[in-house]
Protein backbone atom coordinates (compact mmCIF):
# COMPACT_ATOMS: atom_id res chain seq x y z
CA UNK A 1 0.00 0.00 0.00
CA UNK A 2 1.35 3.43 -0.95
CA UNK A 3 1.83 6.33 1.44
CA UNK A 4 -1.01 8.24 -0.19
CA UNK A 5 -3.34 5.25 0.00
CA UNK A 6 -2.69 4.95 3.74
CA UNK A 7 -3.39 8.65 4.24
CA UNK A 8 -6.62 8.36 2.26
CA UNK A 9 -7.75 5.30 4.24
CA UNK A 10 -7.02 7.04 7.58
CA UNK A 11 -8.97 10.10 6.48
CA UNK A 12 -11.84 7.94 5.33
CA UNK A 13 -12.02 6.09 8.69
CA UNK A 14 -11.86 9.39 10.59
CA UNK A 15 -14.65 10.83 8.51
CA UNK A 16 -16.79 7.72 9.02
CA UNK A 17 -16.27 8.01 12.77
CA UNK A 18 -17.27 11.68 12.77
CA UNK A 19 -20.36 10.88 10.62
CA UNK A 20 -21.49 8.06 12.92
CA UNK A 21 -21.11 10.23 16.01
CA UNK A 22 -23.05 13.00 14.37
CA UNK A 23 -25.84 10.63 13.27
CA UNK A 24 -26.14 9.01 16.73
CA UNK A 25 -26.34 12.40 18.40
CA UNK A 26 -29.01 13.44 15.94
CA UNK A 27 -31.15 10.42 16.83
CA UNK A 28 -30.63 10.78 20.57
CA UNK A 29 -31.14 14.47 20.77
CA UNK A 30 -34.69 15.38 21.80
CA UNK A 31 -36.83 16.62 18.96
CA UNK A 32 -39.45 19.16 19.90
CA UNK A 33 -42.87 17.82 18.99
CA UNK A 34 -46.25 19.45 18.56
CA UNK A 35 -48.19 20.01 21.79
CA UNK A 36 -51.04 17.55 22.40
CA UNK A 37 -54.58 18.91 22.16
CA UNK A 38 -57.49 18.06 24.47
CA UNK A 39 -57.72 14.24 24.72
CA UNK A 40 -54.83 13.51 22.38
CA UNK A 41 -52.30 10.89 23.43
CA UNK A 42 -49.05 10.32 21.54
CA UNK A 43 -48.33 6.79 20.38
CA UNK A 44 -45.60 5.17 18.30
CA UNK A 45 -45.98 4.50 14.58
CA UNK A 46 -46.25 0.79 15.36
CA UNK A 47 -49.04 1.32 17.88
CA UNK A 48 -50.86 3.59 15.44
CA UNK A 49 -50.79 0.89 12.75
CA UNK A 50 -52.16 -1.58 15.27
CA UNK A 51 -54.92 0.85 16.28
CA UNK A 52 -55.92 1.06 12.62
CA UNK A 53 -55.93 -2.74 12.32
CA UNK A 54 -58.05 -2.97 15.48
CA UNK A 55 -60.54 -0.48 14.05
CA UNK A 56 -60.84 -2.63 10.90
CA UNK A 57 -61.48 -5.74 12.99
CA UNK A 58 -64.05 -3.94 15.15
CA UNK A 59 -65.91 -2.73 12.05
CA UNK A 60 -65.91 -6.24 10.60
CA UNK A 61 -67.10 -7.79 13.86
CA UNK A 62 -69.86 -5.24 14.44
CA UNK A 63 -71.08 -6.14 10.95
CA UNK A 64 -71.18 -9.82 11.91
CA UNK A 65 -73.06 -9.22 15.17
CA UNK A 66 -75.61 -7.00 13.51
CA UNK A 67 -78.24 -7.73 16.18
CA UNK A 68 -75.85 -6.76 18.99
CA UNK A 69 -74.49 -8.73 21.92
CA UNK A 70 -76.56 -11.25 23.85
CA UNK A 71 -75.99 -9.48 27.16
CA UNK A 72 -76.10 -5.75 26.41
CA UNK A 73 -79.24 -3.78 27.29
CA UNK A 74 -79.19 -1.78 24.07
CA UNK A 75 -79.17 -4.89 21.87
CA UNK A 76 -81.63 -6.88 24.00
CA UNK A 77 -84.04 -3.97 23.92
CA UNK A 78 -83.78 -3.22 20.21
CA UNK A 79 -83.91 -6.90 19.18
CA UNK A 80 -86.54 -7.89 21.81
CA UNK A 81 -84.09 -10.44 23.20
CA UNK A 82 -83.36 -11.94 19.77
CA UNK A 83 -79.65 -11.16 20.35
CA UNK A 84 -79.80 -13.40 23.46
CA UNK A 85 -81.29 -16.33 21.55
CA UNK A 86 -78.70 -15.90 18.81
CA UNK A 87 -75.95 -16.09 21.44
CA UNK A 88 -77.56 -19.29 22.78
CA UNK A 89 -77.54 -20.73 19.26
CA UNK A 90 -73.87 -19.87 18.75
CA UNK A 91 -72.97 -21.81 21.92
CA UNK A 92 -75.05 -24.88 21.11
CA UNK A 93 -73.43 -27.48 18.83
CA UNK A 94 -76.83 -29.19 18.54
CA UNK A 95 -78.04 -26.16 16.57
CA UNK A 96 -75.70 -26.95 13.66
CA UNK A 97 -75.17 -29.46 10.90
CA UNK A 98 -71.57 -30.53 11.50
CA UNK A 99 -70.24 -32.94 8.86
CA UNK A 100 -67.24 -35.13 9.68
CA UNK A 101 -64.90 -32.91 7.65
CA UNK A 102 -65.92 -29.96 9.82
CA UNK A 103 -65.33 -31.98 12.99
CA UNK A 104 -61.73 -32.57 11.90
CA UNK A 105 -61.22 -28.91 10.95
CA UNK A 106 -62.79 -27.79 14.24
CA UNK A 107 -60.65 -30.09 16.37
CA UNK A 108 -57.52 -28.63 14.80
CA UNK A 109 -58.80 -25.05 14.74
CA UNK A 110 -61.17 -24.57 17.69
CA UNK A 111 -60.98 -20.75 17.55
CA UNK A 112 -62.14 -20.69 13.92
CA UNK A 113 -64.98 -23.08 14.84
CA UNK A 114 -66.29 -20.71 17.55
CA UNK A 115 -65.98 -17.79 15.11
CA UNK A 116 -67.78 -19.72 12.37
CA UNK A 117 -70.73 -20.62 14.63
CA UNK A 118 -70.95 -17.02 15.83
CA UNK A 119 -70.94 -15.74 12.26
CA UNK A 120 -73.73 -18.11 11.25
CA UNK A 121 -75.88 -17.19 14.25
CA UNK A 122 -74.84 -13.51 14.27
CA UNK A 123 -74.90 -13.86 18.04
CA UNK A 124 -72.63 -13.93 21.04
CA UNK A 125 -71.36 -12.27 24.17
CA UNK A 126 -67.85 -10.87 24.59
CA UNK A 127 -66.23 -14.29 24.13
CA UNK A 128 -67.74 -14.84 20.69
CA UNK A 129 -66.92 -11.24 19.72
CA UNK A 130 -63.29 -11.90 20.68
CA UNK A 131 -63.11 -15.07 18.57
CA UNK A 132 -64.45 -13.28 15.49
CA UNK A 133 -62.01 -10.37 15.98
CA UNK A 134 -59.15 -12.84 16.49
CA UNK A 135 -60.01 -14.83 13.37
CA UNK A 136 -60.13 -11.65 11.29
CA UNK A 137 -56.82 -10.25 12.57
CA UNK A 138 -55.02 -13.60 12.42
CA UNK A 139 -55.86 -13.93 8.73
CA UNK A 140 -55.38 -10.27 7.79
CA UNK A 141 -52.21 -9.57 9.80
CA UNK A 142 -50.23 -12.84 9.93
CA UNK A 143 -47.01 -11.00 10.80
CA UNK A 144 -48.51 -9.63 14.00
CA UNK A 145 -48.83 -11.50 17.29
CA UNK A 146 -52.59 -11.73 17.91
CA UNK A 147 -53.93 -13.07 21.21
CA UNK A 148 -57.32 -13.77 22.78
CA UNK A 149 -56.88 -12.44 26.29
CA UNK A 150 -58.68 -12.17 29.60
CA UNK A 151 -57.76 -10.70 32.93
CA UNK A 152 -57.79 -13.52 35.48
CA UNK A 153 -61.00 -13.49 37.49
CA UNK A 154 -62.69 -11.00 35.17
CA UNK A 155 -65.47 -12.47 32.97
CA UNK A 156 -64.45 -10.57 29.84
CA UNK A 157 -62.47 -11.57 26.75
CA UNK A 158 -60.85 -9.34 24.13
CA UNK A 159 -58.03 -9.42 21.60
CA UNK A 160 -54.56 -7.95 21.99
CA UNK A 161 -52.41 -7.02 18.99
CA UNK A 162 -48.76 -7.36 19.96
CA UNK A 163 -46.91 -9.71 22.26
CA UNK A 164 -47.47 -8.95 25.97
CA UNK A 165 -44.45 -11.07 26.92
CA UNK A 166 -42.09 -8.94 24.82
CA UNK A 167 -43.60 -5.48 24.41
CA UNK A 168 -44.59 -2.57 26.62
CA UNK A 169 -48.21 -1.89 27.49
CA UNK A 170 -48.11 1.32 25.42
CA UNK A 171 -47.29 -0.69 22.26
CA UNK A 172 -50.04 -3.27 22.76
CA UNK A 173 -53.44 -2.52 21.27
CA UNK A 174 -56.81 -3.97 22.26
CA UNK A 175 -59.45 -4.82 19.67
CA UNK A 176 -62.62 -5.29 21.71
CA UNK A 177 -65.84 -5.21 19.70
CA UNK A 178 -68.25 -6.08 22.55
CA UNK A 179 -68.99 -2.58 23.94
CA UNK A 180 -71.85 -0.84 22.14
CA UNK A 181 -69.61 2.06 21.05
CA UNK A 182 -66.20 0.40 20.79
CA UNK A 183 -62.97 2.14 19.89
CA UNK A 184 -59.49 0.67 19.54
CA UNK A 185 -57.37 1.46 22.61
CA UNK A 186 -53.91 0.87 23.98
CA UNK A 187 -53.88 -2.05 26.41
CA UNK A 188 -52.93 0.37 29.20
CA UNK A 189 -56.16 2.32 28.50
CA UNK A 190 -58.57 -0.64 28.33
CA UNK A 191 -61.21 -1.13 31.02
CA UNK A 192 -59.88 -4.59 31.89
CA UNK A 193 -56.25 -3.42 32.13
CA UNK A 194 -53.86 -4.90 34.64
CA UNK A 195 -50.16 -4.12 34.85
CA UNK A 196 -49.59 -7.61 36.26
CA UNK A 197 -48.73 -9.71 33.19
CA UNK A 198 -49.25 -12.90 35.21
CA UNK A 199 -52.94 -12.05 35.45
CA UNK A 200 -53.27 -11.65 31.69
CA UNK A 201 -54.55 -15.01 30.46
CA UNK A 202 -53.80 -16.18 26.95
CA UNK A 203 -56.64 -18.25 25.46
CA UNK A 204 -55.15 -18.47 21.98
CA UNK A 205 -52.38 -16.79 20.02
CA UNK A 206 -51.53 -16.65 16.35
CA UNK A 207 -48.54 -18.30 14.72
CA UNK A 208 -48.42 -16.66 11.31
CA UNK A 209 -51.02 -18.99 9.79
CA UNK A 210 -53.43 -16.95 7.68
CA UNK A 211 -55.47 -19.85 6.26
CA UNK A 212 -59.23 -19.28 6.31
CA UNK A 213 -60.41 -22.32 8.29
CA UNK A 214 -63.74 -20.67 9.01
CA UNK A 215 -64.55 -20.46 5.29
CA UNK A 216 -63.34 -24.04 4.84
CA UNK A 217 -65.85 -25.10 7.51
CA UNK A 218 -68.66 -23.29 5.68
CA UNK A 219 -67.56 -24.90 2.41
CA UNK A 220 -67.53 -28.32 4.09
CA UNK A 221 -71.16 -27.91 5.15
CA UNK A 222 -71.22 -26.22 8.58
CA UNK A 223 -74.71 -24.72 8.70
CA UNK A 224 -77.76 -24.29 10.88
CA UNK A 225 -80.15 -27.17 11.32
CA UNK A 226 -83.85 -26.69 12.11
CA UNK A 227 -83.19 -26.27 15.84
CA UNK A 228 -80.65 -23.53 15.14
CA UNK A 229 -82.90 -21.72 12.72
CA UNK A 230 -85.75 -21.86 15.23
CA UNK A 231 -83.52 -20.48 18.01
CA UNK A 232 -82.47 -17.47 15.93
CA UNK A 233 -86.09 -16.63 15.17
CA UNK A 234 -87.01 -16.36 18.88
CA UNK A 235 -87.86 -13.03 20.45
CA UNK A 236 -90.08 -11.55 23.17
CA UNK A 237 -92.72 -8.86 23.20
CA UNK A 238 -91.83 -5.49 24.73
CA UNK A 239 -93.40 -6.29 28.13
CA UNK A 240 -91.41 -9.52 28.54
CA UNK A 241 -88.27 -7.77 27.24
CA UNK A 242 -88.61 -5.04 29.87
CA UNK A 243 -89.21 -7.59 32.64
CA UNK A 244 -86.17 -9.70 31.76
CA UNK A 245 -83.89 -6.68 31.40
CA UNK A 246 -85.02 -5.38 34.78
CA UNK A 247 -84.44 -8.78 36.35
CA UNK A 248 -80.99 -9.36 34.82
CA UNK A 249 -79.51 -5.85 34.81
CA UNK A 250 -76.26 -5.72 36.75
CA UNK A 251 -76.28 -9.49 37.22
CA UNK A 252 -75.66 -10.67 33.67
CA UNK A 253 -77.07 -7.88 31.51
CA UNK A 254 -74.82 -4.87 31.01
CA UNK A 255 -74.92 -1.32 29.75
CA UNK A 256 -71.35 -0.96 28.56
CA UNK A 257 -70.67 1.51 25.74
CA UNK A 258 -66.93 2.22 26.06
CA UNK A 259 -63.74 0.25 25.57
CA UNK A 260 -61.61 2.82 27.37
CA UNK A 261 -61.33 2.63 31.14
CA UNK A 262 -61.56 6.35 31.68
CA UNK A 263 -60.43 8.91 29.13
CA UNK A 264 -61.36 8.15 25.54
CA UNK A 265 -58.11 9.26 23.88
CA UNK A 266 -57.57 10.56 20.40
CA UNK A 267 -54.37 8.73 19.57
CA UNK A 268 -51.81 10.62 17.49
CA UNK A 269 -48.28 9.92 16.39
CA UNK A 270 -45.72 12.49 17.53
CA UNK A 271 -45.06 15.20 14.93
CA UNK A 272 -41.93 17.32 14.98
CA UNK A 273 -42.35 21.09 15.09
CA UNK A 274 -43.33 23.07 13.10
CA UNK A 275 -45.48 20.56 11.19
CA UNK A 276 -48.48 20.81 13.51
CA UNK A 277 -51.37 20.69 11.08
CA UNK A 278 -54.19 18.17 11.24
CA UNK A 279 -52.85 14.79 12.33
CA UNK A 280 -53.43 12.01 9.81
CA UNK B 1 -60.29 -22.50 44.88
CA UNK B 2 -62.75 -25.29 45.66
CA UNK B 3 -63.20 -24.36 49.33
CA UNK B 4 -66.70 -23.33 50.41
CA UNK B 5 -67.28 -19.61 50.64
CA UNK B 6 -68.45 -18.25 53.98
CA UNK B 7 -71.75 -17.27 52.37
CA UNK B 8 -72.50 -20.91 51.60
CA UNK B 9 -73.39 -23.86 53.79
CA UNK B 10 -73.47 -27.58 53.25
CA UNK B 11 -76.62 -28.56 51.41
CA UNK B 12 -78.27 -31.90 50.68
CA UNK B 13 -76.38 -34.94 49.50
CA UNK B 14 -76.52 -35.92 45.86
CA UNK B 15 -79.15 -38.64 45.52
CA UNK B 16 -82.17 -39.50 43.40
CA UNK B 17 -84.33 -36.96 45.29
CA UNK B 18 -82.01 -34.01 44.76
CA UNK B 19 -83.64 -32.62 41.61
CA UNK B 20 -87.05 -32.65 43.28
CA UNK B 21 -85.57 -30.90 46.33
CA UNK B 22 -83.90 -28.25 44.17
CA UNK B 23 -87.10 -27.67 42.19
CA UNK B 24 -88.97 -26.99 45.44
CA UNK B 25 -86.34 -25.40 47.69
CA UNK B 26 -83.70 -23.66 45.62
CA UNK B 27 -85.65 -20.93 43.86
CA UNK B 28 -83.78 -17.64 44.01
CA UNK B 29 -80.87 -19.03 46.03
CA UNK B 30 -77.29 -19.23 44.88
CA UNK B 31 -75.91 -22.74 44.72
CA UNK B 32 -72.53 -24.36 44.31
CA UNK B 33 -72.64 -27.75 42.63
CA UNK B 34 -69.82 -30.28 42.12
CA UNK B 35 -70.35 -31.00 38.44
CA UNK B 36 -68.62 -33.72 36.46
CA UNK B 37 -68.08 -32.42 32.93
CA UNK B 38 -67.57 -34.71 29.94
CA UNK B 39 -66.14 -33.48 26.65
CA UNK B 40 -66.37 -34.76 23.10
CA UNK B 41 -64.37 -33.73 20.03
CA UNK B 42 -66.19 -30.40 19.78
CA UNK B 43 -66.50 -29.39 23.41
CA UNK B 44 -68.73 -30.09 26.41
CA UNK B 45 -71.10 -32.99 25.71
CA UNK B 46 -72.67 -33.89 29.04
CA UNK B 47 -72.63 -32.90 32.71
CA UNK B 48 -73.49 -34.91 35.82
CA UNK B 49 -74.02 -34.71 39.53
CA UNK B 50 -72.60 -38.00 40.77
CA UNK B 51 -72.51 -39.89 44.05
CA UNK B 52 -71.55 -43.56 43.99
CA UNK B 53 -74.44 -45.18 42.09
CA UNK B 54 -76.42 -41.98 41.61
CA UNK B 55 -75.73 -40.14 38.37
CA UNK B 56 -77.95 -37.18 37.52
CA UNK B 57 -77.48 -35.64 34.10
CA UNK B 58 -78.03 -31.88 34.06
CA UNK B 59 -77.85 -29.20 31.41
CA UNK B 60 -75.67 -26.16 32.00
CA UNK B 61 -77.11 -22.83 30.89
CA UNK B 62 -74.13 -20.53 30.20
CA UNK B 63 -76.12 -17.51 29.02
CA UNK B 64 -75.09 -15.48 32.08
CA UNK B 65 -71.40 -15.91 31.27
CA UNK B 66 -69.79 -13.28 29.09
CA UNK B 67 -67.12 -15.81 28.18
CA UNK B 68 -68.43 -19.29 27.40
CA UNK B 69 -67.78 -22.06 29.92
CA UNK B 70 -64.96 -23.91 28.07
CA UNK B 71 -62.75 -20.80 28.37
CA UNK B 72 -63.46 -20.55 32.10
CA UNK B 73 -62.60 -24.23 32.55
CA UNK B 74 -59.17 -23.98 30.93
CA UNK B 75 -57.24 -23.23 34.16
CA UNK B 76 -58.88 -26.18 35.94
CA UNK B 77 -59.43 -28.93 33.40
CA UNK B 78 -56.44 -30.42 31.60
CA UNK B 79 -58.29 -33.65 30.99
CA UNK B 80 -61.89 -34.80 30.95
CA UNK B 81 -64.07 -35.88 32.67
CA UNK B 82 -63.31 -32.95 34.93
CA UNK B 83 -65.09 -32.23 38.20
CA UNK B 84 -65.50 -28.59 39.18
CA UNK B 85 -67.50 -26.48 41.58
CA UNK B 86 -69.86 -24.27 39.63
CA UNK B 87 -71.79 -21.42 41.19
CA UNK B 88 -75.17 -20.37 39.86
CA UNK B 89 -78.90 -20.75 40.21
CA UNK B 90 -81.25 -23.66 39.66
CA UNK B 91 -83.30 -23.44 36.48
CA UNK B 92 -82.79 -21.69 33.16
CA UNK B 93 -81.44 -18.14 33.17
CA UNK B 94 -84.59 -16.81 31.57
CA UNK B 95 -87.92 -18.52 31.37
CA UNK B 96 -88.65 -20.34 28.15
CA UNK B 97 -91.97 -21.67 26.97
CA UNK B 98 -90.74 -25.10 25.95
CA UNK B 99 -90.11 -27.80 28.54
CA UNK B 100 -86.40 -28.54 29.06
CA UNK B 101 -85.44 -32.18 28.52
CA UNK B 102 -82.93 -32.15 31.40
CA UNK B 103 -82.80 -30.29 34.72
CA UNK B 104 -81.03 -26.97 34.09
CA UNK B 105 -78.41 -25.19 36.18
CA UNK B 106 -77.56 -21.64 35.18
CA UNK B 107 -73.84 -21.04 35.70
CA UNK B 108 -72.53 -17.70 36.99
CA UNK B 109 -68.91 -18.65 37.69
CA UNK B 110 -66.41 -21.45 38.06
CA UNK B 111 -65.15 -21.78 41.64
CA UNK B 112 -62.43 -24.39 41.15
CA UNK B 113 -61.74 -28.09 41.06
CA UNK B 114 -63.94 -30.41 43.13
CA UNK B 115 -62.72 -33.55 44.88
CA UNK B 116 -64.06 -36.88 43.74
CA UNK B 117 -65.44 -37.36 47.26
CA UNK B 118 -67.66 -34.27 47.14
CA UNK B 119 -71.14 -35.69 47.71
CA UNK B 120 -73.06 -32.62 48.91
CA UNK B 121 -74.09 -29.48 47.18
CA UNK B 122 -73.61 -26.06 48.80
CA UNK B 123 -76.39 -23.58 49.23
CA UNK B 124 -76.26 -19.86 50.01
CA UNK B 125 -77.14 -18.89 53.56
CA UNK B 126 -80.52 -17.20 53.81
Amino acid sequence: MSFFSEILESLSEAWESVRETFTENSVDSPVETCPLQNNEKAVSEKAMKRLQAAQEAINYTKGVFSHGAGNQIEALNSSKFNSYFRMKAARNNKAFNIPEEVVILAQNNPEAFVAAKAELSKGGNCGEHAYVVYDYLRRKYPDEHIQIAQQEGFDHAFVIIGDPSKEGDNELVVADAWPTDPTPVLWEDHFAYTSDKKKLLNHASSNGDSRDYKQEMFDAGLSFNDEGTKLTENSYDQKKTDEEIKSGKGKWIWEHPDTAADTKYDYVTSRPLPDCGVNE
Amino acid sequence: MGEPHEDFEKGPRINENLVLWLDKQAAGRKLQLPVEIHCGPLGIESCYLRENNTKIEIELDTGALSIDLPMHLKPYCNAYPCKVWLEGTWGALISVSSQEALPVFSVRRVIGNADEQEMNIRISKE
